[in-house]
C-alpha cells in the first residue's frame, strides 16, 4: 500500500484528472476492505461498503482540506459506514458469549492456533464494546500509530491507550474464564 | 522495576509501542520474574493469535473492477436525487439555527416573497417603471440635442428670438436640428423617429410648404423647446 498522504494525487484530481482518483482506489482499496472485514466481519458487505467509501470520498474529495492523511480520512469514512451498518443490522452486532462455549474452552493460547479456536477469538474481539475494538483493529490489523487513530477517531492518544490496554485486558479476561 | 510498573510496560511491549530505555529495564524484570513472564507470553500470544486471524481474499478480479463499479455509481447519481438530497439537508439544517439567524433567514424569505407576488400579480407595475425610465432617457437625449443647436445657431446670423426668424432661416433652422437630431440621436431611435414624424406630421418637411400660421406655430415650438438661442449678430 502506497503512503495515504498524497498531496500530489489530491491536487491532480481538483485540476479535474479523473485518472487519479482511480489511482487513489488501487493506492487503498486493500486497506479499505482489510479494514471493513475486520470490523464487519462478513466478505459480502466488505466488499460492499469498501465499493460504498471510495463513492462517498468521491463526492467529498473536493473538500477535503488535507487537515489529516488521505488514508486516515478514508479509514474514518470507513468506520463510519461501518457504524451505520451496524446500526440498520443491530442483530449483526450482537455476539452471544454462550456461543463462545466458553466452559469447554481449553487454554492455554497456543491451542488457540486451531481454526475453530481462531474463531472463538474472533468471537471475543467481536464482542468487545465499539471503541475498544476498533481501536483494537486499527492498531493490530492496520498497523497504525496512536497519533493516526486518535486522528480518525477523533480522541485524545491516551484514550486510544487506554482502550488498547482495555480490550486485551478483557480479552485476556474472556480467555481465562475459559479455564 | 517493580511487578505493577513492569505490566503496565508489557502491553507497550507487545504493542510494539515501548521506549528503548523502559524496554531494556522491562526485559531485565522479566528474566528474574515468572509471573510477569507469564503475563507477557499471554499477551504476546493473543496478539499473535489476533494477527493471524484470516482475511478473506475478495480475488484480485474485485480489486481489478472496483475503480469501475465506483465509476459506475457515481455516474448513475441522478440530478433528481442529488436535489432532493440537497433540499433535505437543507431542512436539516434549519434545526440548528441559532434564533437571530432564524429571523434573518424569515425575512429574507418574506423580501423574496414579496417581490415575487410583485412580478407575478403586478407585472405591470415593472413595465411602466421600464417606460419611465425611456421617457427619462429620450429627455436627456434631447438636452444634448439642445446643446448642439446652439452651436449650430451660430451661424445663423439674422436674429437672436426665434419668431423674428425668416422662413429660410427658419428652413435652415429646422434643416439643422433634423441633421442635428439624426447624427446626435442615432442610438436613441425611438426619440428620432418620434421627434421627425412629429415634425413632419404636423408641419410636413418642407417649410416653403407651410402656411404662415403654421411657420408661427413652428417657431414658437422650437423656441419653447430650445429657448437658449444665440444672439444676433454673435
Amino acid at each position: 500500500m502506497a503512503s495515504g498522504f498524497d498531496p500530489e494525487l489530491l491536487e491532480r484530481f481538483k485540476r479535474g484528472d479523473k485518472e487519479a482518483f482511480n489511482e487513489l482506489i488501487f493506492r487503498h482499496q486493500r486497506a479499505i476492505y482489510s479494514l471493513a472485514y475486520r470490523i464487519i466481519g462478513d466478505e459480502k458487505e466488505a466488499r460492499e461498503i469498501t465499493q460504498q467509501v471510495f463513492v462517498n470520498a468521491y463526492r467529498g474529495l473536493l473538500r477535503f482540506k488535507e487537515k489529516s492523511e488521505v488514508k486516515t480520512w478514508l479509514y474514518r469514512i470507513t468506520i463510519n459506514l461501518c457504524k451505520n451498518y451496524f446500526r440498520s443490522n443491530p442483530c449483526k452486532r450482537e455476539v452471544d458469549l454462550e456461543d463462545l462455549n466458553l466452559s469447554q474452552t481449553e487454554t492455554p493460547l497456543s491451542q488457540l492456533l486451531k481454526e475453530e479456536e481462531k474463531m472463538r477469538l474472533k468471537m471475543m474481539l467481536d464482542s468487545l464494546p465499539e471503541k475498544q475494538r476498533i481501536t483494537l483493529i486499527l492498531r493490530i490489523y492496520q498497523e497504525l500509530s496512536y497519533k493516526e487513530i486518535a486522528s480518525i477517531m477523533k480522541s485524545a492518544e491516551g484514550t486510544v491507550k487506554a482502550n488498547i490496554f482495555h480490550g486485551l485486558k478483557r480479552l485476556r479476561s474472556m480467555l481465562r474464564n475459559g479455564d | 522495576m517493580k511487578c505493577k510498573k513492569a505490566r503496565s510496560l508489557i502491553l507497550e511491549l507487545v504493542m510494539e509501542t515501548i521506549k528503548e530505555e523502559d524496554e531494556k529495564k522491562l526485559k531485565f524484570h522479566l528474566k528474574n520474574c515468572p509471573q510477569c513472564t507469564k503475563e507477557w507470553t499471554t499477551f504476546r500470544e493473543l496478539i499473535a493469535t489476533l494477527k493471524s486471524l484470516p482475511l478473506p481474499d475478495p480475488g484480485a478480479e474485485f480489486f481489478k473492477i472496483l475503480p469501475l463499479r465506483v465509476k459506475e455509481e457515481i455516474s448513475n447519481i441522478s440530478l433528481d436525487k442529488g436535489w432532493r438530497t440537497w433540499i433535505k439537508g437543507v431542512f436539516t439544517n434549519l434545526r440548528f439555527l441559532q434564533p437571530g439567524e432564524v429571523v434573518s433567514v424569515l425575512v429574507s424569505l418574506a423580501v423574496v416573497a414579496v417581490l415575487t407576488g410583485l412580478l407575478i400579480f403586478y407585472p405591470s407595475y415593472f413595465l411602466q417603471e421600464r417606460n419611465l425610465f425611456f421617457k427619462t432617457t429620450t429627455e436627456d437625449t434631447l438636452l444634448q440635442s439642445s446643446d448642439s443647436l446652439t452651436t449650430l445657431l451660430e451661424g445663423v446670423e439674422e436674429s437672436a428670438v426665434i419668431e423674428e426668424l425668416s422662413p429660410q432661416e427658419l428652413q435652415q433652422l429646422y434643416n439643422s436640428l433634423i441633421t442635428s437630431i439624426k447624427s446626435e440621436s442615432t442610438k436613441e431611435e425611438l426619440f428620432e423617429e418620434k421627434t421627425e414624424e412629429s415634425f413632419a406630421f404636423d408641419y410636413g418637411h418642407d417649410l416653403n410648404d407651410l402656411s404662415p400660421d403654421e411657420l408661427k406655430l413652428l417657431s414658437q415650438r422650437l423656441a419653447k423647446r430650445y429657448p437658449v438661442i444665440p444672439e444676433k449678430g454673435v
